[in-house]
């Protein structure tokens, strides 16, 4: 299943446009800061796909930053130029 | 009893009551978790769906890191968990991967030899300290109280906690053990959406109105979860559900971290019943 979704977003012809644009906007916070920072993702996947019908998810983020649950600064990791090369050279000789 | 601990990165944020009252109830149980160095994101199902070493190169060095502190590395988070697992086994089974993930660990100076085991917490609690000392710490048993065990998809397959796939009871016993009553969940390892929720909300808004609709059918008065994730979805937007299916939804949804940390007498503050979106309190309040 994995590899038919990969194939799809590599050959950019998946039926969702969400669901890709949800795995490369994960893939540019993780791999900017090691981990993933949520409140980011939730606007990226938002802006990029469907910035007017992100108005109706306003009530849940507000529900969610007010219950501290949704920060508004993500941590990185210290060794964030290791992790890197570990994801360059993965990718480099992942294959499929 | 003294473990590696990965948090993961929804336990920073969406999931923090999660972080919380798991940290309280690992203190009242003895359980000393040592956070990993520098840990990274397990990649969750994204990295999977851009490629599979990648992924896997990902959960290796948390592996590593945990191989500093022990051979047994707690989550909490069920996806984590789900990674870490999966890694563990693809290492171990398919030469090639490993090889591959062992020339991108290299590129920072690790290198890693398997050893470590991963568990989720409520395995930990449940098989590690085991249900006679949670009983002994119990000073306000649960009793009365209707809780509709929700285990996800995640720690019950393709990698999951020592329990029966379809119908585990791992949790209901531990439910049970705290003085609550557990009660028939026939969509108990059925999905939320996941992440379904940002991408093909329609789709994540109906599976999560089955699983409040069957919770309320068989008179529970909260869902207890395992995942960061299917709180979310279930917790911040129930009122989604009811605005698009008409219905009136007011389930709590709970960590079972937090009903223990209720059962045991922990503070409510720091187990983070505060935080729910729908609020937990009207069931709790009167174990407090």
């Amino acid at each position: 299943m994995y590899m038919l979704k990969r194939m799809a977003i590599r050959e950019n012809r998946q039926r969702s446009k969400n669901a890709a644009a949800l795995s490369r906007a994960f893939f540019e916070i993780v791999n900017k800061k090691g981990r993933n920072h949520e409140t980011s993702l939730m606007a990226k996947v938002v802006l990029g796909t469907n910035p007017l019908g992100g108005i109706s998810l306003a009530p849940v983020g507000i529900g969610l930053f007010t219950h501290h649950r949704l920060p508004m600064f993500g941590k990185s990791i210290r060794d964030i130029k290791g992790l890197q090369k570990i994801v360059a050279k993965a990718k480099e000789i992942g294959g499929e | 009893m003294r473990y590696a601990y990965y948090p993961g990165c929804s336990l920073e944020a969406t999931g923090r009551p999660y972080e919380e009252s798991v940290a309280a109830v690992a203190k009242a149980l003895g359980i000393e978790l040592v956070e990993l160095e520098d840990w990274n994101c397990c990649g969750a199902t994204a990295y999977m769906s851009i490629n599979e070493v990648l992924s896997f190169s990902l959960s290796a060095r948390n592996l590593c890191q945990a191989k500093k502190i022990g051979d047994t590395l707690v989550t909490a988070c069920s996806a984590c968990y789900t990674n870490l697992r999966k890694t563990e086994a693809y290492l171990a089974d398919f030469p090639e991967i490993k090889g591959k993930v062992d020339t991108a660990l290299a590129e920072a100076g690790l290198r890693y030899d398997g050893g470590v085991t991963t568990k989720h917490f409520l395995q930990t609690v449940v098989q590690d300290v085991g249900l006679d000392r949670i009983k002994s710490l119990v000073k306000h048993p649960l009793t009365g109280l209707r809780v509709a065990p929700y285990y996800g998809c995640q720690i019950a397959r393709p990698y999951g906690i020592e329990d029966d796939a379809d119908n585990p009871t791992m949790m209901d016993k531990l439910l049970t053990a705290i003085g609550a009553t557990p009660t028939y969940y026939p969509l108990k390892t059925m999905c939320c959406g996941g992440s379904l929720m940002g991408i093909r909300k329609e789709v994540a808004l109906r599976l999560c109105r089955n699983l409040l609709l069957c919770a309320q059918q068989y008179d529970a008065q909260c869902i207890v979860v395992t995942c960061p994730l299917c709180q979310m979805n279930l917790d911040a937007f129930q009122s989604s559900v009811n605005k698009t299916y008409g219905t009136n939804f007011n389930l709590p949804i709970l960590y079972f971290t937090q009903l223990m940390g209720v059962s045991f007498g922990l503070d409510s503050k720091g187990l983070g019943l505060n935080d729910c979106i729908v609020p937990a309190t009207g069931v709790t309040a009167k174990y407090a």
